[in-house]
C-alpha cells in the first residue's frame, strides 16, 4: 500500500488531473511557435514574435488572434489581470471584427480606420519597439498585432481592481471630505483636479524603478510654486535609481536633505484636500503610483503638527488645540527625562508633601529611577508594535492586558513605582496628540536621548540634550528649505504659524517657500 | 548636512558625555543620589548649648511618616527628631550623619525655630549656614520659641496626631484669624538684618503645658512676635500688643474687639477689612508721623443684661452706633499707642518709621540716619483709628432680655 507502487500511482493520478508540478514546460522558444499558430499569420511578424520570445515563460500571458472586417488576420496580445476584458471585447475587439472593409481594402486602409479612430479606445498608441509594447502591455494596455506588419497598436484599458475611493483612515475629520487617496496615480491627480479646477495646476510624471517603473507624479500650481524648489524636488525623484518602489520611504529619502535624521522631512497625507491646500501655499506634492498616500515637499515642523480639522474648527478653537499640541509635544519629550532628574538630582524641587509620598512608593523598588523609567518606556513601545501586529479582534485584549494587568501586577511586586505609571502614561497619551505619525516616531526616539542625558547629568543633562535637538532641527534642510521655517531663516511667520487665524486675515502665503504669488485671495467682501 | 553642523553636534555631544561622566566627582554638578536614601528634614531647631561652650545643638525633624519609624535604628530617634551638637550649625549637621542611618537632607525644610536662649544671643550666628547653604530653601518660615527651647518645641507632638512642624505651619496659616502674629520667611529676615531701616520681627511659639489636674499634652501656640535688635531678641509681643503692632504695620486681617460702651452693654466685634496709611510731616525739626488706621467692624453678639436698666430700650441708632465706635476707637487707639510707646523706650523702631522715610522722602532720611537711634525716642508719633461698624444685623436685643 506505501511501498514504490504507491508512489507511483499517485503520480500517474496527478498527471490524469493534469497536476505536472512542473513549471515552464516547453524549451526556450518553443512557446513562441505556440503563440504564432494560435496567432494563425501567414506572414513574418517580428514585433509579435519578440514579445511572445520574451513574455512567453509567463502563464499570464495570453494571446487572442482576431479576424479584422473579415479579412484581416491580427492578434491581441496582453497580460490576463491587467486588463479589463469585457471593454477589451465590446470596445476594441467588435469595433474592429464588425467593421466591414471594402473587397480591395488594404493594410493601409486598416492603417487608416485605426488611426482615424475607428476604435473606440480613448487611448491608443502606434508602437514600433517591442520594448514599449511590452512596458504598455505590464501596466495594463492590450497590444494589437497584424499579420506581416512592422507596427503594432496599444490600447489601454486598465483592469477595474484598483480600489474605489473611500474614507481616509488615518485622517478622518467630520466637517471635512470623506475621499481618500488610493493606489493608482491617475485617479489620485482626477481627486487633485476635482478639487483645484484651476489651469496652472501642473502634474508632471517621471518613471522610477527599474524594475516596478513606477509612475511618480509631481503637482504643483505654477503660475504660485518656486520653479527652483519645483527643480530641486524633480532632480531628486531622477536621479532616483533603485530596482523598485516597493515604500514610499524610498521615494521620501530621496526627497530628504539628511538621511541620518529621524525627523520627517517630507509631510505625507491621504486626503486630497489638505493635498490641494497645501499646493495652493506653494508646497509641491508627489503622487506615486500603487500608495494610496501623496508627498509634500518641504517637509516643516510647523506644518506637521497642523491637523486637517483645525481648519474645520473655529479659529479660536483650533488655536487653543494647536498651542495645547505644543505643549503636549513638550511633555511627551521632556517629562521621563525632567521626572528622573527631579526625583535623582534636585529632590529640593518637589513640594514637601509629594517628596513624601513617592518616598513611601519607592521605598521597597529595587531599581533606579532611571532605570525604571527607561523599562517602562521600552514595555510601551513593546506593547504599540504588538498592537500594531495584531489582529484587530485580539489587538484590544492585549492592550487591556498589557496597560492594566501587567502594570497593576508591576506595581504590585514592587517593581515599578506608581508615579512612573502615571508619568508613562501622561507621555503617551500627549504622544498620540501629536497630528503627523513621523513627527510621533521621532520624538520617540528623541525621549530616550533627553531621558539618558538627564539619567547622567539631571536638569543640566535635560538642557543639554535639549540644545543638542535643537541644534539638530534647527540645521535640517529639505530642498534648500529650513525645516524650522519660518522660525529660522528671517522669514516673516504667516498667521498660521502658531494660531489658526481666521481665514480673512490670513492672506499671505508662507515666505519661506519662495512663492511667486504671495498674497491670498481671502475677503468677506 | 553641512559638515561644520555635523562637527558642532558631534563636538558638543562627545564634551556632553565627557563632562557627564566626570561630573559628579570634580565639578559642583548636581549629583545622583537615591530619594529613598535620605531623610528628608522637615524642621529644624536651633539651641545654644547649655554648657556655655558657645555651640549649638540643632534639632531635625524628619518628615517620616509613623509607619517608617520602625525603619530607624538610633535611639535618638524614636521620638521622630535628631538631636546633634556641634561647634557650629555645619559641624552639627554632618555629625547628624554619624548616627542617622540615612543622609540628612535639608532641601526640603521649611521650618527653623530658634530656641530663646540662641535668639537672644545672636540670631545671626545661628542662621548664617541655613542663607549660605545651597539645598535650603529661602522662603522657610522661621520663629522663635518663648520659654522654652526648639528642641522642646519640635519634639512636643500635638494631640491629634500631627507633628510638631504640622501644628507650627497651621497656625501660621491661620495666624490671620486674630491676628496675634503672621507667618514670616527667611528672606524677609535676612532683607531686615541686611537693610538699616529694617528691623528682623519673627512669630513667638510657646509650649502651652495643661494644668496637671486638667490632664492633656501640652500644645504649640503662637503668641505674638519676637522683636530683634542688632541681631538679639530685646522683647516680645504678645497679644493685645501684637494686634496693634499688626494693625500698625498693615499686617492685620482679622480680630475680635470686647466693647463694652456705658448704658449699652457687652459688645463682641468682628474686626476686618484694616488699612492704615502712615503720613510724614516736620515739627520742631524732627520728623513726626502719624498713622490713620481705618477698619471695619461687625457687631457678631450682645451679652445679655437684665440688670442695666437701659438695655431693654436698647436700638440700633445712630447715636448707640457712635457710641460704640468711639468705645472702639479709644481700645485700639490705646493698644496702638502702648506699642508705639513701647518701642520708643526700647530705643528700637520696630514699626518700620524709618523705613517709611527712607522710601517717602530720601533727603529727609539721608539727614536724620546717623542720629536716628537717638532721635527715635523723641519723634511725635500719633494714631488716628476710625472704625466703622456696618453690621449688627438684625438684633435689636439680647435674647431673653424682657420687652
Amino acid at each position: 500500500m506505501f511501498g514504490p507502487k504507491a508512489v507511483h500511482n499517485k503520480d500517474r493520478m496527478r498527471r490524469r488531473q493534469g497536476i505536472t508540478g512542473r513549471f515552464f514546460e516547453g524549451k526556450e522558444g518553443t512557446a513562441v511557435e505556440d503563440f504564432k499558430k494560435k496567432a494563425n499569420f501567414q506572414h513574418k511578424t517580428p514585433l509579435f514574435e519578440e514579445v511572445c520570445d520574451r513574455l512567453q515563460r509567463n502563464s499570464d500571458f495570453r494571446v487572442r488572434p482576431i479576424l479584422i472586417g473579415q479579412k484581416f488576420r491580427g492578434a491581441f496580445a496582453f497580460v490576463d489581470g491587467m486588463i479589463n476584458s469585457g471593454q477589451l471585447s465590446e470596445l476594441v475587439m467588435r469595433s474592429l471584427v464588425e467593421h466591414r472593409f471594402a473587397a480591395d481594402a488594404t493594410a493601409g486602409d486598416l492603417f487608416a480606420y485605426i488611426d482615424g479612430g475607428g476604435i473606440y479606445c480613448p487611448d491608443q498608441k502606434k508602437q514600433q519597439k517591442a520594448d514599449d509594447i511590452i512596458k504598455q502591455m505590464l501596466t495594463g494596455s492590450a497590444a494589437l498585432f497584424l499579420d506581416g506588419a512592422a507596427d503594432a497598436y496599444t490600447f489601454e484599458i486598465k483592469s477595474t481592481f484598483v480600489r474605489s475611493v473611500t474614507e481616509p483612515t488615518n485622517e478622518n475629520i467630520t466637517k471635512g471630505g470623506k475621499d481618500a487617496f488610493v493606489e493608482r496615480w491617475l485617479m489620485n491627480t482626477a481627486l487633485v483636479r476635482s478639487r483645484l479646477h484651476s489651469p496652472d495646476i501642473v502634474v508632471e510624471s517621471v518613471l522610477a524603478g527599474r524594475q516596478s517603473q513606477t509612475n511618480i507624479a509631481v503637482v504643483y500650481l505654477k503660475n504660485t510654486a518656486d520653479d527652483a524648489l519645483v527643480q530641486r524636488a524633480k532632480d531628486c525623484l531622477s536621479k532616483l535609481d533603485v530596482d523598485s518602489i516597493s515604500s514610499l520611504g524610498i521615494v521620501e529619502e530621496a526627497l530628504c536633505g539628511d538621511d541620518n535624521s529621524i525627523f520627517p522631512q517630507v509631510t505625507n497625507t491621504e486626503r486630497p484636500d489638505s493635498f490641494c491646500a497645501d499646493i495652493n501655499e506653494g508646497y509641491i506634492g508627489i503622487i506615486i503610483d500603487g500608495f494610496p498616500f501623496a508627498l509634500l515637499v518641504p517637509g516643516n515642523i510647523l506644518q506637521q503638527m497642523q491637523a486637517p480639522e483645525d481648519y474645520a474648527r473655529h479659529s479660536v478653537f483650533a488655536s487653543a488645540i494647536r498651542v495645547l499640541r505644543f505643549v503636549m509635544m513638550g511633555i511627551t519629550l521632556l517629562l521621563p527625562g525632567f521626572y528622573v532628574s527631579i526625583l535623582s538630582f534636585h529632590q529640593e524641587m518637589l513640594p514637601s508633601r509629594l517628596v513624601q509620598s513617592i518616598m513611601k512608593a519607592r521605598l521597597e523598588v529595587p531599581f533606579d529611577e532611571i532605570i525604571e523609567m527607561i523599562v517602562m518606556l521600552i514595555a510601551f513601545e513593546v506593547l504599540i508594535e504588538a498592537g500594531l501586529r495584531m489582529p484587530k479582534n485580539i489587538g484590544q485584549a492585549v492592550s487591556i492586558v498589557g496597560a492594566l494587568i501587567v502594570g497593576e501586577a508591576a506595581v504590585s511586586a514592587k517593581l515599578i513605582s506608581p508615579a512612573v505609571v502615571i508619568v508613562v502614561a501622561i507621555t503617551a497619551i500627549a504622544s498620540f496628540t501629536l497630528p503627523s505619525q513621523d513627527l510621533s516616531n521621532a520624538v520617540r526616539v528623541w525621549r530616550f536621548v533627553l531621558l539618558l542625558f538627564s539619567g547622567m547629568l539631571g536638569l543640566v543633562g535635560l538642557v543639554i540634550g535639549a540644545i543638542l535637538l535643537t541644534l539638530r532641527i534647527c540645521s535640517l534642510e529639505v530642498l534648500g528649505v529650513p525645516y524650522m521655517a519660518p522660525l529660522i531663516g528671517g522669514h516673516t511667520k504667516t498667521k498660521d504659524s502658531y494660531f489658526r487665524r481666521p481665514f480673512v486675515q490670513d492672506k499671505k502665503r508662507p515666505e519661506f517657500l519662495g512663492n511667486k504669488n504671495k498674497t491670498r485671495r481671502v475677503s468677506k467682501g | 548636512m553641512k559638515r561644520n553642523t555635523k562637527a558642532l553636534l558631534g563636538s558638543l555631544f562627545v564634551f556632553a558625555l565627557v563632562f557627564s561622566v566626570n561630573a559628579g566627582s570634580k565639578t559642583n554638578m548636581p549629583r545622583r543620589e537615591e530619594i529613598t536614601r535620605k531623610t528628608v528634614v522637615q524642621a529644624i531647631g536651633v539651641d545654644q548649648l547649655e554648657d556655655g561652650s558657645g555651640g549649638m545643638r540643632i534639632t531635625f525633624a524628619p518628615a517620616m511618616s509613623r509607619d517608617q519609624e520602625s525603619l530607624q535604628g538610633s535611639t535618638e530617634e524614636i521620638n521622630n527628631v535628631i538631636v546633634s551638637d556641634g561647634e557650629t550649625f555645619y559641624e552639627a549637621v554632618k555629625k547628624a550623619q554619624t548616627f542617622s542611618s540615612n543622609t540628612v537632607y535639608l532641601g526640603q525644610t521649611d521650618l527653623l525655630v530658634i530656641g530663646e536662649a540662641a535668639a537672644r544671643e545672636d540670631l545671626a550666628k545661628y542662621i548664617d549656614f541655613v542663607t549660605r547653604n545651597q539645598d535650603m530653601r529661602m522662603d522657610l518660615h522661621i520663629v522663635v520659641a518663648k520659654d522654652t527651647t526648639a528642641e522642646e518645641v519640635l519634639r512636643c507632638d500635638s494631640d491629634d496626631g500631627a507633628t510638631s512642624f504640622e501644628a507650627i505651619e497651621s497656625l501660621l496659616l491661620d495666624a490671620g484669624e486674630m491676628s496675634y502674629s503672621s507667618e514670616v520667611k527667611m528672606r524677609q529676615v535676612v532683607q531686615a538684618m541686611e537693610e538699616e531701616t529694617l528691623v528682623p520681627i519673627l512669630p513667638a511659639v510657646t509650649i502651652a503645658k495643661q494644668e496637671e489636674s486638667k490632664g492633656g499634652p501640652a500644645t504649640i501656640s503662637l503668641v505674638g512676635y519676637g522683636i530683634f535688635h542688632d541681631g538679639k531678641l530685646i522683647r516680645f509681643l504678645q497679644e493685645d500688643g501684637a494686634k496693634a503692632f499688626n494693625l500698625l504695620t498693615g499686617r492685620f486681617e482679622y480680630s475680635v474687639a470686647v466693647i463694652n460702651a456705658q448704658d449699652i452693654g457687652k459688645m463682641s466685634a468682628q474686626l476686618l477689612n484694616s488699612s492704615v496709611e502712615l503720613s510724614t510731616d516736620t515739627k520742631d525739626g524732627k520728623p513726626a508721623f502719624t498713622f490713620r488706621v481705618d477698619l471695619t467692624a461687625n457687631i457678631t453678639e450682645r451679652v445679655s443684661n437684665n440688670a442695666n436698666p437701659k438695655a431693654e430700650e436698647l436700638r440700633f441708632t445712630e447715636e448707640t452706633l457712635h457710641a460704640l465706635e468711639e468705645d472702639l476707637t479709644n481700645q485700639l487707639k490705646g493698644e496702638m499707642e502702648r506699642v508705639i510707646a513701647q518701642s520708643q523706650s526700647d530705643g528700637v523702631d520696630y514699626l518700620g518709621l524709618a523705613d517709611h522715610l527712607y522710601r517717602s522722602d530720601p533727603d529727609e532720611w539721608e539727614r536724620v540716619k546717623e542720629d536716628w537711634e537717638s532721635l527715635y525716642p523723641q519723634l511725635s508719633i500719633q494714631v488716628e483709628v476710625e472704625p466703622q461698624i456696618q453690621n449688627f444685623y438684625t438684633i435689636n436685643q439680647g435674647l431673653g432680655m424682657e420687652e
